[in-house]
């Protein structure tokens, strides 16, 4: 009984410093998350654009086709670095001409 | 779900559209592929013709027919995009076919080159040293016969009588009037009424007496009246002896200044007056006037020559070859080569009027002329433009701007969601960005057709430097005099003519012109007074 009175006694306690903790803390997540919502965003244009250049042989790589995911094997036409059925998405993939990995997000 | 998985979710929509048109557009592109072999077929002949370069994925190669290929066209396309290269293949398929033996063809190929840049010129002479050094003795002594070149150096020059007109093509007068206008419109003096008609008169004594062009000549004949009336008594055109009897009413002294000026300005250059001052009938005795199927020209001026005496030779060159043209045997085929060609064509004068002529009629000479230039629809007059335009029969466009527009009508256009005025802009983007040795080839009565121009090799055998001295040592030296030569016999001829007191009578011209009257037939055979 004396224990968990003691326990109890503590949570306030306990809790103030977690919530002190994630106070500290908050300025980190919350710069990490608008850099990379900002960077998330600026790779998402080639998205919005339908194509990307390859950066090794110049040519020119379209990213909206009639793409199979290669995880659950769905065919549709699309992103092909996105499945909308099973939500994988790929932040690159082979350049068509090339084959060199080509990042986009 | 992340922000990754709303960003897809929102584009969804728009990528489904997009992935909709790539697929539609890829269908386009195989038709697109399809129509390009057709084209193709239809333009390769069954056997032989010239390769213009490999169409498709495939590469599929695309040659045309002597008939087409060798007829009047139009080479454009900026520089470094490998118009050169692919004139150079031409011509060295066509000199495969004058020269050398077992290549297809019942007649060979007749080839004229001008080249006021000097490029094209020295990457084909490198060419025939190269064949030179690795052939046989029989075909070495083919190759160094069958080039005839025009070049002008310091050491040795091509030599040339504009003045001589013992081919008999023209009248004298016609070709006084050529030579003068020629001069006029190349050079870069300007030139009164008075004076072109007194550099005319002077261009007329010249022809009738078979005399070069020569300075001091030409100051003996201007300030000395007693020795004018003797080199007119040569001369068979009264009015062209009316005028400089009369020289004190029809040639005041400034204009006759400015006559003397201009000459002495045109001969003051060493490789010029070596060129053009031997007298004709000495080019009688040191070259063979034969007919050779391969003439090179270079007309580019290389630093050491004003721009405008490389262009003034060039169009006396142009001159002569087309009003020999319709005298050709048009069963054998010719072509004549002009790079750069708006350097000569850029004014509306006689040169340009007998090059159009030429383009139109040529065709029933069995000759066709190549234009080739970096840009014409800017570069030259707009009713030269269409003139050529409606004369030739293909069209090479290379990297160009507004020259696309012309082929844009002759694409081939399978159907399409996009607009006509999309699909222009980016076609016409695509050619203004075509990348090096690719192009569009347009033969009228066909679609224009994408190629990429056969491969060139350099000659790997010898250095760059060597072939020259090759192509110079064995080819270019039968049509070539040395400049020391040269000068001893202008040096000769001033003392023979214009040093001593008499004047020796007119050679004989080869062209035998009807007499006028029954008075000069007598005095012809020596019976008149």
């Amino acid at each position: 009984m004396s224990g968990l009175t003691a326990s109890k006694k503590r949570f306030p306690t306990r809790l103030a410093a977690l919530t002190l903790l994630y106070l500290l803390a908050a300025p980190v997540y919350v710069v990490r998350f608008f850099v990379q919502t900002v960077r998330i965003l600026a790779r998402f244009r080639a998205v919005r654009h339908g194509s990307v250049d390859c950066p090794h042989c110049r040519s020119e790589n379209v990213l909206d086709m009639l793409a199979t995911c290669r995880r659950c094997g769905v065919t549709e036409f699309g992103s092909r670095l996105h499945c909308s059925n099973c939500g994988q998405t790929n932040r690159g993939f082979a350049c068509d001409a090339c084959g060199a990995l080509i990042r986009v997000l | 779900m992340n922000l990754l998985d709303v960003l897809f979710a929102a584009n969804r929509r728009a990528s489904y559209e997009r992935a909709l048109q790539h697929a539609h557009s890829r269908v386009a592109v195989d038709g697109e592929i399809e129509a390009y072999r057709r084209i193709a077929r239809e333009l390769t002949p069954t056997s032989g013709g010239f390769t213009f370069g490999t169409c498709g994925p495939d590469a599929d190669p695309v040659q045309l027919a002597d008939d087409t290929a060798l007829a009047s066209a139009l080479v454009i396309g900026a520089s470094g995009s490998g118009k050169t290269r692919f004139i150079l293949g031409l011509l060295q398929n066509a000199i495969e076919r004058s020269l050398l033996p077992g290549v297809a063809g019942v007649l060979g190929v007749d080839l004229e080159l001008v080249d006021p840049k000097q490029e094209t010129f020295d990457l084909l002479s490198q060419y025939l040293a190269a064949v030179w050094v690795v052939a046989d003795a029989t075909t070495r002594e083919r190759i160094a016969a069958s080039v005839r070149v025009i070049d002008w150096s310091r050491d040795a020059v091509t030599p040339f009588a504009p003045f001589d007109n013992s081919a008999g093509e023209v009248s004298n007068t016609y070709l006084a009037y050529l030579r003068t206008d020629v001069a006029i419109q190349a050079g870069e003096h300007s030139y009164s009424g008075a004076l072109r008609q007194a550099f005319f008169m002077f261009a007329c004594v010249l022809v009738e007496r078979r005399f070069p062009p020569n300075y001091r000549f030409a100051m003996r004949f201007l300030e000395d009246e007693t020795y004018c009336r003797r080199i007119l008594g040569g001369v068979a055109d009264g009015d062209v002896r009316a005028f400089f009897e009369e020289a004190k009413h029809s040639l005041p002294k400034q204009t006759r200044d400015a006559l003397l000026r201009r000459i002495q300005s045109d001969m003051s250059f060493p490789e010029v007056r070596l060129s053009v001052g031997i007298p004709p009938t000495d080019l009688d005795r040191l070259l063979t006037r034969r007919a050779t199927p391969i003439v090179l020209g270079n007309y580019g001026s290389s630093m050491t020559l004003p721009l405008a005496k490389g262009k003034e030779r060039a169009s006396y060159r142009l001159i002569d070859v087309l009003l020999s043209a319709p005298r050709r045997d048009p069963r054998r085929r010719g072509l004549l080569v002009i790079d750069e060609s708006p350097m000569l064509l850029s004014e509306e004068n006689e040169l340009t009027a007998a090059l159009m002529e030429g383009a139109r009629t040529l065709r029933s000479a069995g000759m066709g002329v190549l234009f080739a230039a970096q840009d014409f629809a800017n570069a030259l007059p707009s009713q030269i433009v269409r003139t050529l335009m409606l004369n030739t029969r293909w069209w090479a466009i290379f990297q160009s701007r507004e020259e696309a527009e012309w082929i844009y009508p002759h694409t081939v256009r399978p159907p399409s969601d996009r607009s006509d005025a999309d699909r222009h802009r980016e076609f016409v983007r695509t050619v203004q960005n075509l990348r090096r040795q690719h192009f569009y080839l347009y033969v009228k009565g066909h679609s224009a057709l994408p190629l990429r121009a056969p491969d060139v090799d350099d000659p790997a055998l010898r250095s760059a430097a060597e072939l020259r001295a090759v192509f110079r040592r064995e080819i270019a030296s039968r049509s070539t005099i040395a400049a020391r030569t040269a000068a001893d016999l202008i040096a000769k001829w001033e003392a023979e003519v214009v040093d001593q007191a008499s004047v020796p009578p007119a050679p004989l011209q080869t062209n035998a012109r009807s007499p006028r009257g029954i008075d000069q037939l007598m005095k012809d055979l020596g019976l008149g007074k």
